[in-house]
């Protein structure tokens, strides 16, 4: 930072003149006793929810509070202080419902209790896909006249804002079988919807592709070519303007390869995995790579049998070049896991996250840390409204005031 | 090293002068800027800074810079200076935007720092109504217009 003007008398003394910034110069009567940049300063150490409020002070607040310039300042803050995210997983309900927490990082060996906070909520949900920078992506059922019957279409949402867009009708005769994917490009700082559907004759296969950019006035589809026969799976995630999932291969129902979409040139390619892919695999994302992350020992799930993870790394999609870690359970895990667990995803390169398929009171996540050898159970408080729910643990969470 | 006995006069700007030792007047970053420049001037005019809160930032500065310099016992240290920090930033509105703003100016960046989030803890938890009321704000919507705002931040009412 430069330091204001200054001015060196004659006499050895110094006299510091007020450096006049333009915010400074000509000020609304509504703003802040202080110039713009520190009154961004002062709002993005405000929670979500407070800024939603701020926005209906006055005009003024409600334009600054919705500018680019203090979303993307709210973004980066946010990124640095990641969280959990669970989102109660209930068709039942027809309601999703989201709550986060902050993210312990190395919580230590006792467990450590973090607060929850409840969300904001979203009605008619019909299908679950996932998160990306702050945004989350669900299926919802849209009613659509001459049909009788409810049509699946993707929804944005930003549980941080209460802010939801539904999406236009795939480009599509069938209803059924939507998967979708959130990207998000960050040259362009676009967020793209990658959707597909699956075919109904004869071998069971992804078809339709079609891409819709967020931010557009008239959001649309657009169909894009894809020459890999493959049908896709709700295992995604997206890492420096990539899409990445889980797929298998024609005429097989095991995943063994993953498909990569690129969101700038909107081009598929396709990296073959050498084995099938557990049941609990989950892709996470290693130091800005792609990683599979999975039980070891050819066990299906994580369970308190479990005595190791496989951790996979996409060195080269190009190669379908993959480096193995194995991480070995200490002998603790079997006295702190009593259920079947569900492996939520990695924090920075050394912890694995999981968390019980049903909620319980206490409710908890496990936290193994690789480098150390250790397993720490970390108490949620705030769920106990949700005994005996299936909730999904997101991690690394990042909140997002920008407005769709 | 001598350089550390050094005093430096800091005028407000009423002209009254504050004489502080040299450690001090350098955790105002724009002073020690200016030290390193190679100024050797004794006597700093400091033109936008009235006494009463020049008195408070050189407060705030000679606290953390005596903490600093405890060796051992770092944790103490460390809990007696937050608690410190507490009490000092528990100002009312005005002397609170005065502080930011000369920590800004000065370049004080943990004085900078409380003081921002002392302003963020006091909204956090407001209506849109007491946040007018606090910060002297009128209120520009038209009903129609403030129905339509409530209404898209409705779930940020909720308990």
């Amino acid at each position: 930072m430069q330091p204001p003007r200054q001015n060196v008398s004659k006499g050895g003394e110094l006299t510091i003149y007020r450096g006049v910034t333009r915010s400074m110069t000509r000020r609304h009567r509504n703003s802040l006793p202080v110039p713009d940049d520190l009154a961004m300063e002062i709002f993005t150490r405000l929670p979500s929810k407070a800024i939603a409020r701020c926005r209906c002070a006055c005009k003024l607040w409600s334009s600054m509070l919705r500018s680019q310039d203090f979303t993307e300042l709210f973004l980066t803050k946010s990124c640095a202080r990641p969280q959990l995210l669970f989102v109660l997983d209930d068709y039942s309900v027809g309601e999703l419902v989201f709550i986060s927490s902050p993210q312990p990082e190395n919580p230590e060996e006792n467990s450590y209790v973090v607060a929850s906070n409840p969300l904001a909520f979203f009605p008619r949900y019909i299908g679950f896909y996932g998160c990306t920078n702050g945004f989350f992506c669900y299926g919802a059922g849209r009613n659509l006249k001459g049909l009788k019957l409810p049509v699946c279409v993707p929804v944005i949402c930003n549980p941080s804002t209460g802010q939801s867009l539904t999406m236009p009708r795939l480009i599509s005769k069938k209803k059924y079988g939507v998967q979708s994917y959130l990207g998000y490009e960050p040259m362009e700082k676009e967020f793209k919807v990658l959707s597909m559907n699956k075919s109904r004759t004869g071998e069971v296969i992804s078809v339709e592709h079609q891409v819709l950019t967020l931010g557009t006035k008239k959001l649309s589809w657009r169909l894009v070519e894809c020459c890999i026969p493959h049908r896709s799976s709700s295992k995604w995630i997206c890492i420096s303007g990539v899409l990445y999932y889980a797929a298998s291969a024609a005429g097989s129902f095991e995943n063994s390869m993953v498909v990569c979409f690129d969101l700038r040139s909107e081009k598929f390619c396709s990296v073959m995995f050498s084995k099938a892919m557990p049941r609990s695999t989950t892709l996470v994302n290693y130091d800005g790579k792609l990683g599979l992350l999975m039980s070891g020992d050819s066990h299906d799930d994580v369970t308190r049998a479990t005595t190791s993870f496989e951790l996979w790394v996409l060195l080269d999609a190009a190669q379908h070049e993959w480096s193995n870690h194995v991480y070995v359970l200490p002998p603790s895990w079997e006295d702190v896991v009593s259920e079947d667990m569900r492996i939520a995803g990695m924090v920075a390169v050394n912890e694995i996250v999981l968390a019980p398929w049903f909620q319980s009171v206490p409710s908890y996540v496990i936290y193994f840390n690789v480098e150390r050898k250790t397993i720490t159970k970390v108490g949620i408080q705030g769920l106990e409204a949700f005994q005996g729910e299936s909730f999904k643990t997101y991690l690394n969470y990042v909140e997002n005031v920008k407005l769709l | 090293m001598s350089e550390s006995n050094k005093k430096i006069s800091l005028i407000s700007s009423e002209g009254e002068a504050f004489e502080v030792s040299e450690a001090v007047a350098r955790e105002f970053e724009i002073v020690a800027h200016m030290l390193e420049d190679g100024c050797s001037g004794s006597s700093i005019p400091i033109t936008t800074v009235d006494s009463n809160i020049l008195g408070k930032v050189i407060e705030y500065c000679t606290k953390h810079v005596e903490v600093g310099n405890v060796e051992g016992n770092s944790e103490k240290a460390e809990k007696d200076l937050e608690e410190f920090d507490k009490r000092f930033i528990a100002v009312e509105m005005n002397t609170l935007f005065s502080l930011i703003l000369a920590a800004n100016y000065l370049n004080v960046k943990g004085l900078l720092n409380i003081g921002c989030q002392k302003v963020a803890d006091t909204i956090k938890d407001m209506k849109p109504e007491e946040v007018r009321s606090i910060f002297n704000i009128e209120n520009d919507y038209t009903p129609a217009e403030e129905e339509v705002v409530r209404k898209e931040n409705e779930w940020a009412f909720q308990p």
